[in-house]
């Protein structure tokens, strides 16, 4: 086996080349930046409709949805990368088969290439809540004595969100017809489920349980409560921000545990079913 | 006209239609391949645009929002096929190598692309159909429906146009080579704002409207929503007839541009050699 931190550094590497397609840097972080821009605005504006109808203002929850938001950014950009990862290599340049072969890995290459997504994703939440600071009267009350604990927490989260990549990774070997929705489809339930953009107990309470089986439900929570300074949602009112860390961190184990067992059950069925050279070309 | 002649029509014809309807074939037998289609193509788009329903929700906005976003999730289905089956075909088929068959065929481009439209409508139309019907089933969406014609119409000529365009890009993502990944990214949530997917257009003023018309779904979707809505509080962009007359209107424009395009596309890249060339 190759060492492993020349693995990530070159799955790293190739990742941001087959990201960027080669394009121009500059050109390559403006479309970086108007994708979650837009996507924000597509809230901001349908609040602003709301409020106009109504003569009633909520800059809570509209902090809220924001910021849920723009973190929100990291599930997709992670868990849509990582599954492309694998259908692209598969599907288009070809190379699966060789990677299989070859002495790195999986695990350290798809990490090597879900780093360049997570970077990509640093920028794209940085730029989303400068502007909404800056323009939308975003009312962030972040201390800084929080720092470590926002670092831990974002950090636990991502890992999180890895994991799950892993999963869809693992289910997009196995379905290669359905591999082209299935990210952006788990991305969207998580999107429904974690309450990314709005209150948990918005949900209807057949679904609030299902909710707080999640990590990235209490990864966002924990996230709002560290920007915004204060609890919003009535649902984990009454849990203390060590509750949230813990459950975070437990569930996280478990879905890391669960991820790695799952991708190589499905890495066995791709190997039964000959699927590592498939390609659908429909 | 002789009888040699009206044969060579004939065959024409119906060489063509075959072309169409073998293109097509692909798409519409992709589709039930697997039997995962039953569950990630009708559940999963409803719980995707759930999520703007709650939204609205928490906000407290009146009920016709709902039915809004089921209409504007649904309908993002037939935009994300567009974009990722129409527009970026031909440089998926130059990546596999498919290309240069599709050239060398005895039959034209745009019964290719006619096939490939067809074919994607109809995965597209299982997706959005599913996400709507559900979405207006789960969430009790109240709406009265006073022109179904109007409404069959304006939908029909919005998928037209949008197919229409998604012909058009096919030959310029083409020539745009591995750019086309970049522009099918950047034309997502871009396009969800400026055409109003998930609220009415006319919140984004008249002149950003007017600006985002030259995308179909955005009069398409208005004009369905003052169908399904009549009563609805928001002021909408323009009358529904006028609406229809300008998705006509784009129909018959990206058609003819996808046509020329594509006899450009070909001129281009067979006198620069690049129609050949992967990965670029």
């Amino acid at each position: 086996m190759a060492h492993p931190i020349h693995s990530f550094k070159a799955s790293a590497w190739l990742g941001w080349q087959t990201e960027s397609n080669w394009a121009d840097p500059l050109l390559f972080i403006i479309y970086s930046f108007i994708k979650p821009i837009s996507a924000s605005l597509i809230l901001v504006v349908m609040y602003w409709i709301v409020t106009y109808l109504s003569r009633e203002t909520q800059p809570d929850l509209f902090t809220y949805f924001f910021i849920g938001n723009a973190f929100f950014i990291f599930v997709m950009n992670l868990l849509y990368g990582i599954s492309w990862t694998l259908i692209g290599d598969r599907e288009w340049h070809e190379m699966l088969k060789y990677i299989y072969i070859s002495p790195v890995s999986i695990f350290v290459y798809l990490a090597g290439r879900g780093f360049v997504k997570f970077v990509l994703s640093i920028v794209a939440c940085t730029v989303t809540l400068l502007f909404g600071f800056l323009f939308l009267h975003l009312q962030i009350h972040f201390n800084y004595q929080n720092i470590p604990y926002f670092l831990l927490v974002f950090v636990l989260g991502n890992l999180g969100i890895l994991a799950l990549g892993l999963i869809v990774a693992g289910v997009c070997l196995v379905l290669p017809q359905q591999a082209f929705a299935i990210g952006e489809y788990v991305g969207g339930i998580f999107y429904l489920l974690s309450g990314a953009i709005f209150p948990v107990e918005v949900l209807p309470s057949w679904l609030q349980p299902l909710s707080k089986l999640i990590p990235f439900t209490y990864w966002l929570e924990g996230l709002r409560r560290i920007w915004m300074g204060k609890r919003y949602s009535t649902a984990f009112a009454s849990l203390p921000d060590f509750s949230i860390f813990w459950i975070l961190l437990l569930t996280t184990i478990f879905l890391s545990v669960v991820a790695y067992y799952l991708f190589r059950l499905f890495e066995w069925i791709a190997r039964q079913k000959g699927l590592f050279d498939l390609t659908t070309g429909w | 006209m002789n009888l040699l002649e009206s044969l060579k029509i004939h065959s024409s014809i119906e060489l063509h239609l075959r072309t169409i309807w073998a293109r097509a074939y692909v798409r519409f037998m992709a589709t039930f391949r697997e039997t995962s289609w039953a569950l990630v193509e009708t559940l999963l788009p409803v719980l995707g645009l759930s999520a703007y329903v709650f939204i609205y929700r928490a906000m407290r906005a009146a009920p016709e929002f709902t039915g809004y976003v089921i209409l504007g999730g649904a309908m993002t289905a037939y935009w994300m096929n567009v974009l990722w089956s129409m527009a970026s075909q031909f440089y998926w088929e130059k990546m596999n190598g498919q290309l240069e068959i599709f050239l060398l065929m005895p039959s034209s481009r745009m019964a290719i692309l006619l096939g490939m439209a067809l074919g994607g409508m109809f995965m597209s139309t299982l997706r959005a159909g599913s996400a709507f019907f559900i979405g207006l089933l789960i969430f009790r969406v109240k709406f009265s429906l006073e022109s179904p014609f109007l409404f069959i119409l304006a939908f029909l000529l919005t998928l037209t146009a949008l197919y229409g365009l998604g012909m058009a890009f096919a030959s310029l993502y083409l020539l745009w080579g591995r750019e086309a990944w970049h522009l099918s990214n950047l034309f997502q949530e871009p396009i969800y704002l400026l055409s109003g997917f998930y609220f009415p257009v006319r919140a984004l003023g008249v002149i950003v409207a007017a600006f985002a018309s030259i995308i179909p779904a955005t009069l398409g979707l208005d004009a369905m929503r003052q169908l399904m809505f009549p009563s609805t509080l928001y002021p909408l962009f323009l009358s529904v007839e006028y609406e229809i007359l300008i998705l006509g209107a784009l129909s018959i424009l990206f058609l003819g541009l996808a046509s020329k395009a594509l006899r450009t596309m070909e001129y281009l890249g067979k006198t620069t050699g690049t129609l050949s060339l992967r990965l670029q």
